[in-house]
């Protein structure tokens, strides 16, 4: 049977006319469900990355103190913030953001403003990177779909 | 044992940690807890990440507190353990005292 392909994609051509329609169907459906994924994880990434630039910058000028905090009460990097909101479920982003709005006053007053900066970030950084590992996994699911597509489908 | 009701250690020092806390249980007093008892440093987002792994596996279940000013105008998310997280935790332990009692067999064969 595998000497005549031909007579079988015939047989098949004659009796499921619909079928490659189907399948590129699917095969359209597939290749929008993993071009999300990846512009999703793209844009986390950027987020991620355009995040760090201001963490350079920091350590670098060595600024003394925050922009928005007072020595009673330390605002929180605003960039990380929004780096938070953005990269992070809603559900999630809300209450994170004030664990460490709750958590900062407390390092800052045992370690000192840069300290507490740097802390913020790292917490920032390490739980978009956390919650980008969930949504790679999924992409990776997609990936593993699409190999057995090409594998089973009579293409 | 099912592979699905399987826990990783993270997963069930956190449902330890919920038992403990009991209704003061929400993401910081997790992350503390979790710091103090094992002095481990894992980031906020490695508490929430398995909380949410575990409540989408129905084994945590959350509910959302008030904003307070001391967390910037933030709500808490109040997280507590369910009937089938603790029948979960309780299977690991049972598991591990199994393989546990395994332990002397296998130094005595050796």
């Amino acid at each position: 049977m595998r000497g005549q392909p031909g007579e079988l994609e015939d047989r098949a051509r004659r009796e499921l006319p619909g079928l490659r329609w189907v399948i590129a169907g699917l095969i359209a459906v597939l290749v929008g469900l993993v071009a999300i994924k990846v512009v999703t994880v793209a844009t986390a990434v950027l987020a991620a990355v355009l995040g760090a630039v201001p963490v350079v910058v920091m350590a670098w000028a060595g600024r003394p103190e925050s922009v928005r905090g007072s020595k009673n009460r330390p605002s929180p990097p605003l960039s990380a913030e929004k780096l938070l909101l953005f990269a992070l479920p809603p559900r999630i982003s809300d209450p994170i953001i004030g664990d460490l709005a709750e958590r900062l006053p407390l390092i800052q007053e045992r370690h000192g403003d840069r300290f507490a900066r740097v802390w913020y970030w790292r917490q920032a950084l390490g739980s978009v990177s956390r919650f980008l590992g969930l949504r790679m996994t999924g992409a990776v699911s997609l990936a593993t779909l699409a190999r057995f597509a090409r594998r089973f489908l009579p293409l | 044992m099912g592979r699905g009701t399987a826990l990783g250690p993270f997963q069930q020092q956190i449902l330890y940690v919920l038992l403990r806390l009991g209704e003061r249980a929400y993401g910081m007093s997790i992350w503390q807890e979790l710091e103090e008892r094992t002095g481990e440093a894992k980031t906020i987002g490695a508490v929430y990440s398995t909380l949410e792994r575990l409540e989408r596996r129905g084994y945590v279940s959350s509910r959302m507190g008030d904003p307070t000013p001391e967390r910037g105008g933030r709500a808490k998310r109040y997280y507590s353990i369910t009937g089938a997280g603790a029948m979960a935790l309780q299977e690991s332990e049972r598991m591990v005292a199994t393989l546990r009692m395994l332990l002397p067999r296998l130094g005595a064969e050796s």
